[in-house]
């Protein structure tokens, strides 16, 4: 069971997922029809599955939930700033019974007992105008809707209309009047051993993943069961007959993979017989709709509610069929109505197998095309030609191994939207998240090392960042605090971005603050952003009171260092009354780039192609010098300053003369610009990057390494490091010495 | 040296590669020791310790190379074909030691340790971690955690 509880838990994830797209859409009024139905299905299917597990408390939350979506899709309330809110905190309780669940916690009773309060009396308002029955159908589904689950299985018979009367589970189920006649019919045998029942299975989760499937009905054979007086303790006499209508692509052996688990523990006999002529109207296959037989393994449960409403209204009836088919299609099985769904999961292990495995592919096929180069030139059109198309191939299957790895920050943007609504109702604020860029993809490791950072981030930025709001109408701002989340690719990098709309840093304070830990002196002559990025020193934290979310004492020094694990960067920028933002830089681990090969000092060395403008050849006329050996290269009228980048790496003494240099033009994230002055350029090529932290550690003004076609390593050069910042000299290279004394 | 290994107790025993820079014997446990190469070519880094003699490529990795003569403040190596390369796997990374020759490989008792001589030498202090007597020549243990190239401390 555990495999398929594991199965049920990433499911939960990505519905969680689908259901938090939903609510932002919801919040940014993009929403339509559908958004409201795919969070339905997404909750449903929380719901169904938890049934499966016996999760009572989810499945409970999740039903009064599932109520309320249910009111809003079929209008009877309107979507408004508090039914929002309700939603999102809905949500989040959500989640949080999912992950108590999945790591088998209780959550203290109180927990969402408001909310859950909330939710259902916004299901009795809604209906109230509807009848008095419906209310109490709604009361007594959320309390005792496992019996009727059962109760729905074994009465349903097969019949369209049959039962309804005494039972609100059925027209949604029952209504498939179009498809139904003439359509196979499976009449399954079962007869449980009763090993079967010391091995902890139990029939009931089989019927119902058969009831998954298409209408069912069970017929229990108690005929062999002894007279109470004379019964023993094995209960292996009942057998029972069940009767299958099988929806869309349902074959034997999807039935069979039902009792897969229960193989050998019981007598199974499936017969296929059709009642009528068949149409053929249901013969789409659906080669997948056995993969989820247990994750949506409670249909009477789940369709309780809405039916309630059916019976009352025929109209939603229909609705909630429809809804019927596309939640099967939603979970596990996705048909081809929702193809953006159609995943599979691998272990990412074999993923990384597979990226290196291709990454050597790629080294391999430069040695293959450098030692053919070296070849006299027997002008084999046939082999440079297949050569060619190697080196193709190759590109196109490295970069599409790269790209499973590669996860949208989706995900990751959604935990932070959380994060702000959590802060913000701690701090008596209000505030939105404004998501750029969530398409971005990022390695998955560091989609996942970069949840902690950004919380801390999130939550300083609401804490620290955005005033109060009678600051805030002071200042004649809107009184909602916007917080921005950005991420893009830049520099072959990935720049994501934590902005809001707050005070900026309060400079003055963080100045006197750092002077009163001891971390600058007096007389230290600082620009505004030196003093911005004091916040990032260890120990530094200016909040006068020390509040719930923020100043325990883990500062952004915290921040910093995860992000530098990650061999990224990060920066902020602040203007006073206007903002903070915060700009994390990662580099794109693993991946292939565009690099120019340079040489310097007889090293080979690689520049990323995404950082150069230009490159040139300026004799010394264009050279001006200026203090202490430093230069600058004047081009189109603006002055840039010259980097030996032989110097910066210490591979050599200054040179006197740059007259046979070849000088880059590169240009960094910040848009400043400086030459970087090298012997020669070799040429323009892909590189695999290979990290150097993984087995040594970074190294100041190197980004990364490669391996060349004569298995040679280049090192990468990290061209933000190379541009060194005004009066400032060059962090990169400033760093580099530190490093050699700090060594034995 | 190999009837140190004929011995019978009960200690527990262990095998050390021994190798040699000059006219010292070291050695490190078999375990840490992935494989043994002769020199290749290194890409020097920038910015590194005088110890780290470049970054070598093997089989599509990158891993440093610690000229360990010059770690243990024996004189740097001038690399030649000669010249042995160590890889070894220590506290979760690769690394290569550049050493004059490799010599054996021994079993030992885990007790024939004796302690590093209370020498004056922080070095010694800190990257020996004991010696072993075999026949006439002392070899001396290598604590490989110390020896690894250090972290160094991001200044701000």
């Amino acid at each position: 069971m555990s495999d398929l509880r594991d199965m049920f838990f990433e499911e939960c994830d990505d519905l969680l997922e689908v259901l938090s797209t939903g609510l932002d859409d919801l919040q940014n009024e993009t929403s339509d029809a559908e958004t409201i139905n795919a969070m339905f299905r997404s909750v449903h299917s929380i719901k169904g599955g938890a049934g499966a597990f016996g999760l009572d408390r989810l499945i409970k939350f999740a039903h009064a939930f599932e109520n309320v979506l249910d009111d809003l899709r079929s209008d009877k309330i309107g979507v408004d700033s508090t039914i929002t809110a309700l939603m999102f905190s809905g949500f989040d309780h959500l989640s949080d019974l999912v992950d108590a669940a999945r790591d088998d916690n209780d959550l203290p009773d109180t927990d969402g007992a408001a909310v859950l309060a909330e939710l259902k009396q916004t299901t009795q308002n809604a209906n109230g105008g509807v009848g008095g029955d419906d209310d109490d159908a709604n009361e007594v589904d959320s309390d005792d809707f496992e019996v009727q689950a059962m109760d729905f299985s074994l009465d349903l018979g097969g019949d369209d209309d049959s039962g309804i009367g005494d039972l609100p589970g059925l027209p949604s189920l029952g209504g498939r009047d179009d498809a139904t006649e003439g359509a196979p019919h499976f009449v399954v045998k079962f007869k449980a051993d009763p090993v079967l029942y010391t091995r902890g299975h139990d029939p009931a989760l089989l019927f119902r993943a058969l009831g998954e499937m298409g209408e069912l009905s069970i017929e229990a054979d108690r005929s062999e069961v002894a007279p109470l007086e004379s019964l023993k303790d094995a209960p292996a006499a009942v057998s029972w007959t069940l009767t299958l209508r099988p929806d869309d692509g349902i074959d034997e052996s999807a039935i069979r993979e039902i009792f897969e688990f229960v193989e050998g523990q019981c007598t199974l006999h499936i017969s296929e017989t059709v009642v009528e002529a068949a149409t053929e109207e249901d013969a789409a296959p659906n080669a997948e709709a056995p993969a989820a037989p247990v994750a949506e393994a409670t249909p009477a449960a789940a369709k309780a509610a809405p039916a309630a409403k059916a019976e009352a209204k025929p109209a939603p009836a229909k609705a909630a069929k429809a809804d019927k088919q596309e939640a099967k299609g939603g979970d596990g099985g996705k048909k081809s109505s929702e193809p953006r769904n159609n995943t599979i999961r691998v272990d990412l292990n074999r993923v990384d197998r597979l990226i290196n495995l291709v990454g050597e592919l790629v080294i391999s096929e430069a040695m293959l095309r450098q030692s053919m180069n070296e070849l006299p030139v027997s002008a084999n059109s046939a082999v440079s030609e297949a050569i060619g198309q190697l080196k193709t191939l190759s590109g196109v299957l490295q970069e599409s191994v790269m790209a499973i790895r590669a996860q949208p920050v989706r995900g990751l943007f959604q935990r932070m939207s959380r994060i702000v609504r959590e802060s913000s109702r701690q701090a008596g604020k209000t505030s939105r998240l404004v998501m750029v860029g969530e398409a971005t993809e990022v390695d998955k490791t560091v989609t996942e090392r970069l949840v902690e950072p950004l919380t801390h981030m999130i939550r300083n930025s609401v804490d620290h960042g955005l005033e109060k709001a009678e600051d805030r109408i002071a200042a004649g701002k809107p009184e909602m605090g916007t917080i921005k989340l950005e991420a893009a690719h830049r520099s072959g990098r990935v720049v994501i971005s934590l902005s809001d709309d707050g005070a900026g840093v309060n400079r003055a304070k963080v100045r006197q603050k750092a002077e009163e830990k001891g971390l600058i002196r007096p007389e230290d002559d600082l620009t505004d952003s030196d003093i911005d990025n004091l916040l990032f020193r260890p120990g530094f934290s200016t909040a006068d009171e020390i509040s719930q979310l923020s100043g325990r004492g883990v500062g952004m020094d915290v921040v910093r260092s995860e992000i530098q694990a990650l061999g990224g960067r990060i920066n902020l920028q602040s203007e006073p009354g206007k903002g903070t933002t915060i700009t994390i830089s990662l580099p794109l681990t693993l991946a292939v780039m565009e690099g120019m090969l340079i040489e310097v000092a007889g090293e080979s060395l690689v520049v990323p192609t995404v950082a150069l403008r230009e490159t040139l050849q300026p004799g010394q006329a264009n050279i001006h010098d200026f203090c202490d050996g430093d230069r600058g290269l004047s081009v189109n009228d603006s002055m840039l300053p010259i980097v030996d980048l032989g110097e910066a790496l210490g591979f050599r003494s200054p040179l006197e003369n740059f007259s046979n240099q070849s000088l880059l033009l590169i240009e960094g994230e910040s848009g400043r610009r400086s030459a970087l002055a090298v012997d020669g350029i070799v040429e323009q090529r892909e590189v695999v990057i290979k990290g150097l932290e993984q087995n040594y550690q970074s190294i100041p003004g190197i980004a990364a390494a490669t391996i060349l076609g004569n298995g040679k390593i280049a090192l990468i050069v990290d061209t933000d490091q190379m541009i060194p910042s005004p009066g400032n000299g060059n962090p990169g290279l400033r760093k580099g010495s530190d490093l050699a004394e700090v060594n034995l | 040296m190999s009837e140190q290994a004929t011995q019978e107790q009960t200690d527990e025993r262990i095998e050390i590669v021994s190798f040699a820079i000059g006219e010292q014997a070291f050695c490190l446990d078999i375990g840490h020791v992935l494989e043994i190469r002769g020199w290749t070519s290194t890409t020097t880094l920038p910015h590194a310790p005088d110890y780290v003699v470049g970054m070598m490529n093997l089989r599509g990795a990158v891993l440093p190379v610690i000229d360990l003569s010059m770690r243990l403040g024996l004189g740097k190596t001038i690399p030649e074909s000669r010249h042995v390369i160590i890889i070894a796997h220590i506290d979760e990374k690769s690394v290569g030691f550049l050493v004059d020759a490799v010599s054996n490989i021994i079993t030992v008792n885990t007790d024939e340790i004796k302690p590093t001589p209370e020498v004056s030498s922080s070095r010694t202090a800190a990257f020996i971690r004991g010696v072993y007597t075999l026949d006439d020549t002392i070899v001396r243990a290598i604590d490989v955690h110390q020896i690894m190239p250090q972290e160094a401390l991001s200044a701000a």
